[in-house]
């Protein structure tokens, strides 16, 4: 069993944390989100893998062959769709933090400070 | 009692939905009639859900997908009094936000009562949920209503960032939720939190499923605000307006600290059987610690909302 999908996605997921970490420009910082969250898309499929499995369609393979695990593609699929929901809802802040503070550093934002 | 399990999160949903379409059409104290009813009804129904369970905890499978031999297809709702009192808990406080915000806003569109409902149903749903991938996506559910509330004034730039703090780190600890999940899912094959408790049980726990509970633990306890996951809380508290500060602190931090409880004992607390003062001692040296130093930058805070999310975190 090859760990190298595994490590992909550990890489991945700390390449997307440490871009929002360093980040100096908004979009970029969501962007490194959605980077992060694909690290653990690369995870659920990297699990449902069988070794010579194939798509897990009924009827488009020969009865008995192995198919690769489904549910994690439809974990997948879910966490894709909340994450597309997630980068709507903090891109249109972002659009409001760039009209109204007109700057789009993190850093610059320091309204709140305690 | 079997047939109430699904309506505290379908019913606020429903009138999310409806008021979602209508709201513009609909004068504004019936908005907020509507709202109020609905969290009235959730909080009614969890009341009655709560008696119900009181002698043994209620499974209600979704769609009647009932366990066949060792596989259990569908997603389960586990319901005892603890996890159903939250639930209510989450509908008499969305009630008193909605009746302060009946005044508290001078004007508000009817996306502030959508967003409550989504929120509610979101809370109610991350209570009951006994399946560890629907736990995910209500935990994201609940995490959306709620940055998009805290950042609902748009127009004071305190929101703004604090509402995009919250975002971000609440969305991280959802990926650590995925990862934890993703790995108990590659180690039991099962979703649901009490098949893969019997399939971990009897076995001394390897690395695998250490990782596995730390990374779930690490998503809920950002979720709960415990220290050293609180960073997103001073800002987010301080960011929302004072309806959603009261559900904020009031029920969701309440709701990690319900979820790593849950997950622990029908998931893990057979694997880590003969470790359990292992793990207790661990989660009582985080939260003391979490206490004393919340307790001390509370202490240190010039503004009230960001001493109550100190005194949260504590």
């Amino acid at each position: 069993m090859s760990v190298f999908p595994y490590v992909v996605a550990v890489l991945v997921f700390l390449v997307g944390i440490a871009g929002i970490a360093t980040s100096r420009h908004l979009i970029h910082l969501i962007v490194c989100l959605g980077v992060a969250q694909s690290g653990t898309y690369v995870l659920l499929l990297a699990i449902g893998w069988r070794s010579h499995g194939t798509a897990p369609i009924r009827g488009s393979a020969p009865a008995g062959s192995r198919q690769v695990d489904p549910v994690v593609q439809a974990l997948a699929l879910t966490d894709i769709v909340v994450g597309v929901t997630v980068s709507a809802l903090l891109l249109a802040l972002a659009i409001q933090v760039h009209r109204r503070r007109g700057t789009m550093n993190p850093d610059e934002l320091r309204t709140l400070r305690g | 009692m079997h047939a109430l399990v699904p309506l505290p999160v379908a019913v606020p949903l429903a009138a999310a939905a409806i008021l979602g379409g209508l709201g513009h059409f609909l004068p504004r104290r019936l908005v907020d009639g509507l709202a109020i009813a609905t969290a009235a009804a959730v909080a009614g129904i969890s009341a009655v859900l709560v008696v119900g369970s009181a002698d043994r905890p209620i499974h209600y499978v979704f769609g009647g997908w009932h366990a066949r031999g060792r596989v259990v297809p569908g997603i389960v709702f586990a319901v005892d009094p603890l996890a159903a009192s939250l639930a209510a808990l989450a509908g008499v406080l969305t009630l008193a936000a909605l009746a302060f915000a009946w005044h508290y806003f001078d004007d508000v569109v009817p996306l502030f009562h959508v967003l409550i409902l989504c929120f509610l149903a979101g809370m109610v749903g991350f209570a009951l949920s006994d399946d560890l991938f629907n736990l995910f996506v209500f935990f994201e559910l609940m995490s959306i209503g709620a940055f998009s509330l805290t950042g609902y004034r748009i127009d004071e730039p305190g929101p703004l960032q604090g509402a995009l703090a919250f975002g971000v780190l609440n969305m991280l600890a959802g990926s650590l939720l995925a990862l934890g999940l993703a790995l108990v899912y590659g180690r039991t094959g099962a979703l649901n939190l009490a098949d893969a408790g019997a399939a971990l049980a009897g076995r001394p726990p390897d690395t695998l499923v250490v990782v596995a509970f730390g990374l779930l633990c690490a998503g809920f306890l950002v979720k709960a605000g415990v220290p050293p996951f609180h960073f997103w809380l001073a800002d987010a508290y301080a960011a929302a307006p004072a309806p959603v500060c009261v559900l904020l602190s009031g029920v969701m931090s309440d709701l990690g600290i319900h979820a790593i409880g849950r997950v622990y004992s029908t998931g893990f607390s057979g694997a880590f059987a003969g470790r359990e003062d292992a793990v207790r001692a661990i989660l009582v040296a985080l939260g003391v610690a979490g206490a004393l130093l919340a307790a001390v930058m509370g202490f240190l805070q010039a503004e009230l909302k960001r001493m109550l999310a100190y005194l949260t975190a504590s």
